[in-house]
């Protein structure tokens, strides 16, 4: 009897492991478990009609995909679009291996530059130039800056669908004034910011160390103010050497001069930003000033209404160097996030989600949702929209994204894949002291192809 | 060789089949492991020739991840934490599932309450592990910020030199459950009469544990380190949501190297030799455990009784 059990057991044991194998092995396909539907009736595989799938990142903006979605099969219940939202952490993983097995959805959320490029170049996404040479007004609508980086040879393979999201300087103004400090327009100021306020028990600087991509900006701004963007160009030129630029290694000499001053929070290394540890500390009162994208403040607006309502957060633009090569009025960041259309998309799912484009991305509706979140969408009618806003912070970032004669994408997203991880690694070391800056820029060159 | 010795192998060998169940038996887990375990690994060595960014055809290159591979320091440096995570885990987790395993083996209600509270780890996914370990760390907002954590107050997973220690012990609280209770059943299985003569004879319960149940556990502790150590191997989700490699490089174990070099920084043909090597590490650790610790010639601890 005992036996009998047994066999029956491991049977069933056996039977389980085959059929998680089965799943495992069916998991890359088009039907992702952790999407979330906002249509669950509209199947992913169920192309028959006119419908589209649409693949984004879950974030604080993702509310306004949602809406869109839905207003738009409210509109057209014979071409439903499936809506399927991911988390950050993944994410890129995932898009690499359904789009490299031809598995893909119609539209696809990306950050644009190098990873994009990969896809174009494997003939993998749209030419929306050429898609939408009927309905021109899908790409015309937005900020030319905007359009950088998903323009590849003269052609536009995708278009922005959120804010324009440049990195700026967030400041705490109640512990600014218990300082009695003003905030920094130089590195230098900064630099003297930093003793005044680890006296009064604060920290300068909140930093998200864990997620390494919060590291990126101070690279690319210093780099930009000390050198200009011709270094930057000479990097993703993939020149040799062009990470043993004076302008690299000076860069890298203040970030750490800047760790060693103590500018950053202490243990900054355990913080990772997608617990939204490093904005609390901001409005917590725990550390002065944040370095990050401009959407850090509708982050904090959302989650510490009280702080930003009393008007306790500041912004400026990140401080600028003395006697750098660089314009102070060049940017970094992300100009926006991006959808682009598939070629594995059948001629119905393409026209669905140019439709989709034209009717529901940045129409009023959208660009309301977005400029109510204190965020500028990079669209030519953004001036008009904020004009009618009472909040001064969607006017700031306009400015600087108006008045930047450069908007350097975001380093991890700009450099190759291979290039933007072994940076993130590099980086990090940089801002733990662990190696030099002519070791970073050694290890750096390595990684030119 | 003599004759007789060459006779009794013979009749060794040729009495085999007769006496266990039939080869084919074997056909649905040969078929599973071909089909998941040989082809893929096939393919990831054919891979690791080609250079590949996930998209596209590969293109053959020879040997040139294999050069790389080799000459590139990261690869050793992943290769000397994964070592250090495999002895580290050996030494926290083996020692503590024995003494608790026995612990829990007794027969007093209050240990069968203990026990169930003690396998909860087990249940939770190593994501949610993760997550959970990692708030509660925090160095901010989380439990060790607080006051009553006083000296622990201290940002393990953030300094290079405690990150890899903090998650060696996670892994422990992770696993340690799962080899308790391997022990637990195993001391279940020592026969009461051993105990019964060792206290006739006077023997205390320190000695009792030292001759009785640590060597008819022999085996449960050469499965336990087995799985300990080539398992630690593999350690990747956990460690990739607790710190994904960082702080720096601090924790990037050699799973962990494999999966960042073939999915972040898109380079698939690298990835698979490291993938192979990973493979090639773990064979000989298996083949070398089950050498050396007798595994493969399992004779019962009970004979004469």
């Amino acid at each position: 009897m005992l036996r009998h059990t047994r066999t029956r057991q491991a049977a069933a044991v056996t039977g389980g492991v085959v059929a998680a194998l089965l799943l495992a092995a069916c998991g890359s396909g088009a039907t992702p478990e952790l999407g979330q539907s906002s249509e669950p009736e509209a199947a992913a595989g169920d192309s028959a009609g006119g419908g589209a799938v649409v693949w984004a990142v879950e974030s604080s903006q993702s509310d306004t995909y949602v809406a869109a979605v839905e207003r738009w099969n409210a509109d057209h219940p014979d071409a439903p679009i499936e809506l399927q939202l991911f988390p950050d952490n993944g994410y890129k993983d995932k898009l690499r291996v359904a789009l490299g097995a031809g598995e893909g959805p119609t539209m696809i959320y990306s950050w644009g530059g190098g990873g994009l490029e990969a896809f174009v170049e494997q003939d993998l996404v749209e030419s929306l130039s050429d898609l939408a040479a009927d309905t021109p007004e899908i790409i015309d609508r937005y900020l030319p800056a905007t359009l950088g980086g998903v323009t590849f040879d003269g052609e536009v393979y995708g278009v922005p669908i959120n804010n324009m999201q440049p990195v700026v300087l967030l400041y705490n103004k109640d512990v600014f004034e218990q300082v009695g400090a003003e905030p920094p327009a130089t590195w230098d100021d900064l630099m003297d910011l930093v003793p005044t306020f680890t006296e009064a028990g604060v920290a300068p600087l909140a930093l998200a160390g864990q997620s390494k991509w919060p590291q990126l900006p101070y690279l690319a701004y210093l780099v930009d103010r000390v050198g200009g963007p011709e270094v930057w160009d000479a990097v993703a030129a993939n020149e040799p050497d062009a990470w043993s630029d004076p302008a690299v290694l000076e860069a890298v000499t203040m970030i750490q001069d800047l760790v060693e001053a103590g500018g950053f929070v202490e243990n900054f290394s355990s913080i990772s930003y997608e617990s939204g540890a490093a904005d609390a500390l901001l409005y917590t009162d725990k550390a002065a000033m944040l370095v990050m994208l401009s959407q850090a403040y509708s982050n904090i607006a959302k989650t510490a209404p009280e702080f930003a309502e009393s008007g306790s957060m500041g912004y400026v633009p990140f401080p600028a160097v003395d006697g750098g090569a660089g314009d102070p009025a060049n940017l970094t960041g992300n100009p926006s996030n991006y959808w682009s259309i598939t070629t594995a998309a059948s001629d119905e799912e393409q026209a669905t989600a140019l439709a989709f484009l034209e009717e529901q991305v940045m129409n009023e509706e959208y660009t309301g949702e977005i400029v109510g979140r204190s965020a500028v969408p990079g669209v030519t009618t953004a001036e008009d929209l904020i004009a009618e806003s009472d909040d001064e912070y969607p006017g700031f970032v306009f400015d600087l994204v108006a008045e930047a004669p450069h908007f350097q994408l975001s380093l991890d997203q700009a450099l190759s894949p291979a290039q933007g991880e072994a940076l993130k690694t590099a980086l990090d070391q940089v801002f733990l002291l662990q190696i030099t800056p002519e070791q970073f820029a050694e290890t750096m060159n390595a990684t030119i192809e | 060789m003599s004759a007789p010795a060459q006779a009794v192998r013979e009749r060794g060998r040729t009495a085999l089949p007769h006496a266990g169940p039939s080869l084919w038996l074997l056909a649905p887990a040969a078929l599973l492991f071909v089909t998941f375990a040989v082809v893929p690994l096939l393919g990831a060595i054919g891979l690791s020739l080609t250079s590949w960014n996930g998209l596209g055809v590969p293109a053959w290159t020879g040997f040139d991840n294999w050069r790389d591979v080799y000459s590139d320091p990261v690869t050793w440096h992943t290769i000397r934490l994964s070592l250090l995570v495999m002895v580290g885990s050996w030494v926290v987790q083996t020692p503590l599932s024995l003494l608790l395993g026995v612990y829990l083996a007794g027969g007093r209600r209050s240990r069968a309450v203990v026990g169930v509270a003690y396998f909860l780890p087990l249940l939770l996914s190593s994501a949610a592990v993760g997550l959970t370990w990692k708030n509660l760390l925090d160095p901010n907002f989380g439990l060790t910020s607080t006051a009553p954590a006083g000296p622990l107050s201290h940002a393990w997973l953030g300094d290079p030199r405690t990150a890899l220690a903090a998650v060696v012990v996670i892994v422990a609280w992770h696993f340690v459950p799962l080899h308790t209770l391997l022990y637990q059943a195993g001391v279940r299985q020592i026969p009461r009469s051993l105990y019964e003569a060792a206290a006739m004879d006077g023997a205390s319960t320190l000695q009792q544990f030292r001759s009785i149940t640590l060597p008819q556990l022999k085996y449960t502790i050469v499965t336990s380190s087995v799985l300990v150590l080539v398992g630690s191997l593999t350690y990747f989700d956990l460690v990739f949501v607790l710190t994904g490699g960082g702080p720096g490089d601090a924790t990037r174990i050699l799973p962990l190297h494999m999966y960042l070099t073939g999915f972040q920084a898109t380079e698939m043909g690298k990835a698979s030799a490291i993938a192979a090597v990973l493979a090639v590490i773990g064979l000989l650790l298996s083949l070398a455990l089950t050498r050396f610790s007798g595994f493969s010639r399992m004779q019962s601890q009970q004979e004469g009784l």
